[in-house]
């Protein structure tokens, strides 16, 4: 549900609580509007897996396909004081074409016929160590999806990154499997996913800290244009 | 103090990248800077921070009159690249919560070392730190010191502002020696 106002869309709040303050952070989140900022998604992830996959790393230093599809958006956050990029993620539905993740595995049937998204190629500088980067864009991804009616989040991720996800209250599709990903070198990758209603209620008993981040926070900084998001998603 | 007087007393240093030849940051130094004198100062430099990112002014201990009074200047300056306003510690004490947002200036907390609090490091009105050049030597031959200078790079990535230090001098990458790096080290004066 959104609400129309004379000059901005303004969607629902996802949360169940109130604001309970407004925060400044160092850096701005938002959507991914020209090839300027694409080269900057694309810099950060490319160097965020060359860390600890050199070979996906190196296959990330170009856009992708998908990264100029019409109905996927990504969204990077940028840092205030010299305009770095420091995380960027996708967010690619099954609207037009199925997940990326579908061409891998087979999802249950319970996914069937609903609207899902995959969370693909986050990577942020410093790694999962850069907290405030990879919350901030947590927080603008959930608030994109809950906007535009998904049901379902999903990401895939290698066993030393899986704990974000189970931090984050999401189900491990695979009960501990892995599927080998063609578009990440092969290398063996947990599924993971979130029913987008789920979020407000699993998240404060599961990671309280990052709950209060998105919930009871306000930040001012994470700018997202759901005009954009609206036109992508519909 | 005319335009020609600023430019006199005004010199830029440049702050070259770590990961990116091309990227720098400019600082402009001048000694007890007054708002008109700032303000004479950044127009006459707009052309020479042409391929820079980001503009620091240092301050350093200023009440909060003062740095409100030079934050409006450089605001109205409308600079082509962002302005960072660099304090102590000592003056952020004195800001308090309703610093003005703003998509121009920013602040920039300077002298860090082992006596800065890491809440200071994290305070919400900052967007870069410089560490102290002391304290940077100091680290590369006292471990503790070491330790300390570690955890507050590593804080300040983990929150996302940017990093400012001596020349980062690389012993060798072990444990007893580690890589310090910082986003941004120093260079010449232009």
């Amino acid at each position: 549900m959104k609400i129309e106002t004379a000059t901005v869309t303004v969607p629902e709040r996802p949360y169940s609580v109130p604001v309970e303050r407004t925060e400044r952070l160092p850096f701005r989140v938002r959507v991914v509007t020209g090839p300027q900022d694409l080269g900057k998604a694309v810099e950060i992830r490319s160097s965020a897996y060359s860390r600890h996959v050199p070979a996906v790393g190196a296959m990330l230093r170009e856009a992708e396909a998908d990264d100029y599809r019409s109905d996927v958006l990504s969204i990077f956050a940028e840092r205030k004081a010299d305009g770095r990029a420091l995380g960027s993620v996708r967010l690619q539905p099954n609207l037009n074409k199925p997940l990326r993740i579908e061409g891998e595995t087979q999802l249950p049937a319970r996914y069937q016929g609903r609207r899902l998204i995959e969370f693909m190629r986050l990577g942020v500088e410093n790694g999962i160590p850069g907290q405030l980067v990879t919350a901030a864009l947590v927080k603008a991804g959930f608030e994109i999806c809950h906007a535009a009616g998904f049901d379902f989040i999903f990401a895939a991720g290698r066993r030393s990154v899986s704990m974000l996800y189970h931090a984050m209250a999401f189900d491990d599709v695979l009960d501990g499997g892995t599927v080998a990903l063609s578009y990440a070198n092969h290398l063996p990758h947990g599924i993971f996913s979130i029913p987008v209603n789920q979020v407000d209620r699993r998240l404060p008993a599961k990671n309280p800290g990052l709950y209060a981040f998105m919930a009871r926070t306000h930040h001012p900084d994470i700018d997202i244009d759901y005009e954009h998001v609206y036109r992508t998603f519909s | 103090m005319t335009t020609v007087d600023a430019l006199h007393v005004a010199s830029l240093r440049r702050w070259s990248s770590s990961s990116d030849s091309t990227a720098a940051v400019a600082e402009l130094s001048m000694e007890s800077m007054t708002a008109n004198q700032l303000s004479e100062a950044l127009a006459a430099n707009v052309s020479r921070v042409r391929n820079c990112s980001m503009l620091i002014v240092r301050l350093g201990a200023v009440d909060r009159p003062t740095l409100l009074a030079t934050w409006a200047t450089a605001q109205a300056a409308k600079f082509p690249i962002r302005i960072c306003l660099a304090v102590d510690r000592s003056t952020l004490a004195t800001i308090g919560p309703n610093l003005p947002a703003d998509e121009r200036v920013g602040l920039l907390l300077d002298g860090v070392d082992d006596t800065t609090p890491p809440v200071d490091v994290v305070n919400e009105a900052i967007e870069a730190i410089r560490f102290d050049s002391r304290f940077v030597a100091k680290a590369t031959r006292h471990l503790r010191s070491e330790c300390v200078l570690d955890a507050l790079l590593t804080l300040a990535k983990n929150a996302g502002l940017a990093t400012l230090g001596p020349e980062s001098r690389s012993t060798g990458g072990s444990w007893l020696s580690p890589h310090v790096d910082f986003d941004y080290v120093a260079e010449d004066v232009v």
